[in-house]
């Protein structure tokens, strides 16, 4: 049953990474990355790294895939096909990385991988890899990591509003006008009758009028 | 180790079975009459007039890329939570500096607009 699932699942990530590369259409190159994103959760799943595994599945083939999505949305799917090819230049380049690459898993594989094979691969001990002991890896040998990991997304927030203003999805900011209300206005108490059903139907003259707090 | 898997295994492949059978017999015995309308992707209310190289708004990447922020954060906070009695107090400080961080980005994020639709 293991050999099963593994064999379903490594033909999975495979037919999807190849998919990737050589389907025409952007939007489906998207689902075969979804589906090689999958398959690959479930080869995590049979290493028992559950967490990296839900991990996996959350963040790159949930929130990662959409923002792919939306990108491919927003460029569009016709446009790439009629543009020019990337010149002699960028095909040669392209081929040179392509060949450092293979390059370097054949040197990684031939040198550490085959070893491995025929044997019960490296002893982890139980445990090694669920949510507490990467918890307790956060909280002692990784702590700073962990703490500079949220000023990371503090700044990739940053860069994604700037981004998409610039794009002019966000058409004013602080810099050109003035903030609606301040964080001192939003943190007090809001006004009489406001946000309540009085606003919209006009407050009755049967009220009384607020006393001072 | 599969066994623990169980549960999951037999409810995908009972899912896949239902909605492989139902979608067989609906080629097999389900009538076809191919009209216009219905060759197209969308079939009830108004005829579409979305084409196919129709460009969404940038702010559909930006509230995907907000998502990714605070969908790894929620991952960065789940192995502290597994581990807030082991540690007690001091994993709660550092959830909370964490977690306040991410908040002066959401303030952030929040103040510039980039939640409000357009």
């Amino acid at each position: 049953m293991t050999y099963l699932i593994f064999f379903i699942a490594a033909i999975g990530t495979l037919a999807g990474a190849i998919g990737v590369i050589a389907l025409k259409d952007p939007f489906y190159c998207v689902l075969a990355l979804v589906v090689h994103l999958i398959s690959l959760a479930v080869l995590f799943m049979l290493l028992r790294a559950e967490f990296v595994a839900a991990a996996q599945v959350v963040v790159y083939a949930g929130a990662v895939m959409v923002l792919y999505i939306f990108v491919v949305s927003y460029i569009g799917g016709q446009n790439l096909s009629g543009s020019a090819g990337p010149g002699r230049a960028g095909t040669l380049a392209a081929f040179a990385c392509a060949g450092a690459l293979v390059a370097e898993l054949f040197i990684a594989v031939l040198g550490t991988g085959l070893k491995a094979v025929g044997t019960g691969g490296a002893h982890v001990a139980a445990g090694f890899g669920n949510p507490e002991s990467i918890g307790t890896l956060f909280l002692t040998k990784f702590l700073a990591p962990f703490e500079i990991a949220s000023y990371l997304l503090l700044l990739a927030a940053v860069g994604a509003v700037t981004l998409a203003r610039r794009r002019g999805g966000l058409d004013d900011g602080i810099e050109q006008r003035a903030p609606r209300i301040s964080v001192a206005e939003f943190m007090s108490a809001r006004p009489y009758y406001t946000g309540t059903q009085h606003e919209t139907l006009g407050r009755p003259e049967s009220l009384p009028e607020p006393t001072q707090r | 180790m599969l066994r623990s898997y169980l549960p999951a295994i037999v409810f995908l492949a009972l899912g896949g079975i239902v909605g492989g059978t139902f979608a067989y017999l609906n080629t097999v015995i389900g009538p076809r009459r191919r009209i216009a309308s219905k060759t197209q992707p969308y079939e009830c209310g108004l005829p579409s007039e979305v084409k196919y190289g129709f460009r969404f708004g940038i702010s559909f990447y930006l509230i995907a890329m907000l998502f990714i922020l605070f969908d790894i954060e929620t991952i960065f906070l789940y192995p502290i939570a597994a581990e807030l009695r082991a540690f007690g107090a001091f994993a709660l400080y550092e959830a909370i500096t964490f977690v306040v961080l991410l908040f002066v980005a959401f303030v952030y994020v929040w103040r510039r607009g980039a939640l409000d639709w357009r």
